[in-house]
């Protein structure tokens, strides 16, 4: 007790502050860390449970309009990507109407493949025996 | 060689009742102390008349005495209507007066004079705590190489070695108070065995204590062998001490003999009294933590400024560790974010596709669709239908209630519109 009597005012003081900061600040981010990081992980855990994609599990790529429309093209016949309001894009996909299964497929795998998101809503059209999909795609931010 | 031309230190001094009286042949290679007598006050004059003998014996002599004063105190400037000594440059003890009433004196000291004697050559810019510990009192100053910033005295006479700790303790502490410099080194002189005092001392302090022992007498006959030590004296006007040119053979005493230590005269080490403290040399009795300190090791200002340093140590910790878990968990929060949203982005998307494989399995060969608005809360497809119970009856399953329409086109052929509820 006389040793601790003895420390220096400002000594004490100094001590008192890092106390403050360590109780009010520093161990309840250490907290929020070590629970957003459990919490995490039980969401990597849900996404892979959501993934049936075959092959390499690749983490999701940022968005880039060129380069999404250049993959998707690959599967269909014709893909337009159009810069909309909002930050989203309007993604017109053209395919044959017998090819609707590899649109499923897309669907299901676009937002594990890319960062985006599709609004809730698909317009089909049919036109000279070609469905026409429009949908509107939100990179996630 | 003849009485006449020895240098002779003739010490006395009081002590409760008594009065102990000593003499020594001095030499230049230490002195020679005799039988140390003892006096009851009620014998003063018996005790006077036999200084006088034997300075009668020995012509060439110095009457030396010690003031045990409780009053006495250290200045920075001498005070020439009391009592002073100027122990060095610009460091005077100071009394009120010189209290040695009729016995014979012509050296007088003061228990600061002689712990500065002791202990000079070991001051450094570190500061060290002296003690003294004459007639049940404490004598205590705070000194660096260059001056004496602080002096005590404590009385001791009916207090536990615990109580004196204490007051020790309180005494570095107030001095804490108004210089913010704390003595981590202590010496002390003790004119007798106090080995229960110096345990405590040591445990209450929690510091190391380096223990000199030695009579007063024989501090006194040290502090009369030069003109140099004889300066401190509290009497001004002493005759100029002389030796006799001829050392002869004679045998000093073994309590002056050098100790080995290379910058104290060290005389009669504890260890051969305090059976119980054994006291080691000064350098490997120090610890890794006095090693440390010693390597970090810097003058009383360096010190105190990385003492106010290191107390933010912790503070920086804290902060350092709260920046790292902040960047951490903003990290984490942001990729939380982004999986939280790719899975209801995920969640979304399989429901859609589940939506539009339901449709279109429904219609089957029974339909063709021609235009489509999906979504998860509902469906308004339009088509051509050729089957139109099963049709209606496979999108009723997937949407209860969902108004069908049929409408005949003039080719022949049914147009169907289907809306959910």
């Amino acid at each position: 007790m006389n040793k601790l009597k003895s420390i220096a005012p400002m000594t004490k003081l100094w001590f008192v502050i890092s106390l403050l900061v360590l109780l009010v600040w520093v161990i309840p981010t250490m907290v929020s860390y070590y629970k957003n990081q459990k919490n995490y992980y039980q969401k990597v855990e849900l996404l892979n449970s959501l993934d049936h994609r075959a092959g390499a599990q690749l983490e999701a790529k940022p968005f880039h309009s060129e380069v999404f429309r250049q993959d998707a093209e690959n599967y269909f016949d014709k893909v337009e990507v159009t810069s909309i309001e909002n930050d989203a894009y309007e993604v017109l996909i053209e395919l044959d109407k017998s090819k609707m299964n590899t649109f499923h497929t897309f669907l299901k795998d676009v937002s594990l493949n890319y960062a985006i998101s599709v609004r809730d809503e698909i317009s089909y059209e049919e036109k000279n025996d070609k469905m026409i999909i429009k949908m509107i795609v939100k990179p996630l931010s | 060689m003849s009485n006449q031309q020895h240098y002779v230190t003739i010490t006395h001094y009081k002590e409760r009742e008594f009065y102990f009286l000593n003499y020594a042949i001095q030499t230049r290679d230490g002195f020679m102390p005799k039988e140390i007598e003892q006096f009851h006050e009620s014998d003063k004059s018996k005790f006077i008349e036999r200084i006088r003998t034997i300075q009668s014996q020995y012509p060439n002599n110095q009457i030396v005495s010690i003031s045990l004063m409780a009053k006495q105190s250290i200045s920075q400037s001498e005070d020439r209507n009391r009592a002073s000594a100027e122990i060095f440059k610009n460091n005077y003890v100071i009394q009120e007066n010189i209290d040695v009433g009729d016995i014979p004196t012509t050296l007088y000291f003061s228990p600061f004079a002689i712990l500065y004697q002791q202990y000079k050559e070991g001051l450094t810019d570190e500061l060290k705590l002296l003690i003294g510990y004459f007639d049940r009192k404490l004598f205590m100053m705070f000194a660096t190489s260059d001056r004496i910033h602080q002096s005590w005295t404590i009385g001791t006479r009916g207090l536990s070695e615990k109580q004196i700790a204490e007051r020790v303790y309180k005494s570095m502490q107030a001095y804490y108070k108004i210089s913010y410099s704390f003595a981590d080194h202590l010496e002390m002189l003790v004119s007798d065995d106090s080995p229960k005092l110096l345990k405590v001392l040591r445990e209450e302090l929690s510091l190391h204590i380096t223990l000199t022992q030695n009579s007063i007498h024989n501090l006194l006959h040290r502090m009369a062998s030069s003109d140099e030590k004889a300066k401190s004296s509290f009497i001004k006007s002493y005759k100029k001490i002389e030796y006799t040119l001829d050392t002869g053979t004679a045998t000093t005493d073994t309590s002056m003999e050098e100790t080995g230590s290379p910058t104290y005269e060290r005389v009669r080490v504890a260890d051969e009294n305090l059976g119980d403290i054994k006291l080691k040399d000064q350098t490997s009795n120090k610890g890794v933590f006095a090693k440390i300190k010693g390597f970090f090791g810097s003058s009383p200002t360096e010190t105190k400024q990385k003492a106010s340093l290191a107390s933010l140590l912790p503070l920086v910790v804290v902060l350092g560790m709260g920046g790292f878990f902040s960047m951490k968990n903003a990290t984490i929060s942001n990729k939380l974010m982004q999986k939280e949203k790719q899975i209801t982005a995920q969640q979304n998307n399989l429901k859609l596709a589940t939506v539009s494989e339901n449709l279109f399995q429904a219609m089957g060969k029974n339909a063709e669709l021609k235009k489509a608005f999906i979504s998860t809360k509902g469906v308004d497809i339009k088509g051509l239908v050729w089957g139109i119970e099963p049709l209606k009856n496979s999108l009723n399953k997937l949407y209860a209630e969902g108004k069908f329409v049929i409408k005949p086109l003039e080719n022949f052929m049914t147009e169907f519109t289907f809306t959910s509820k």
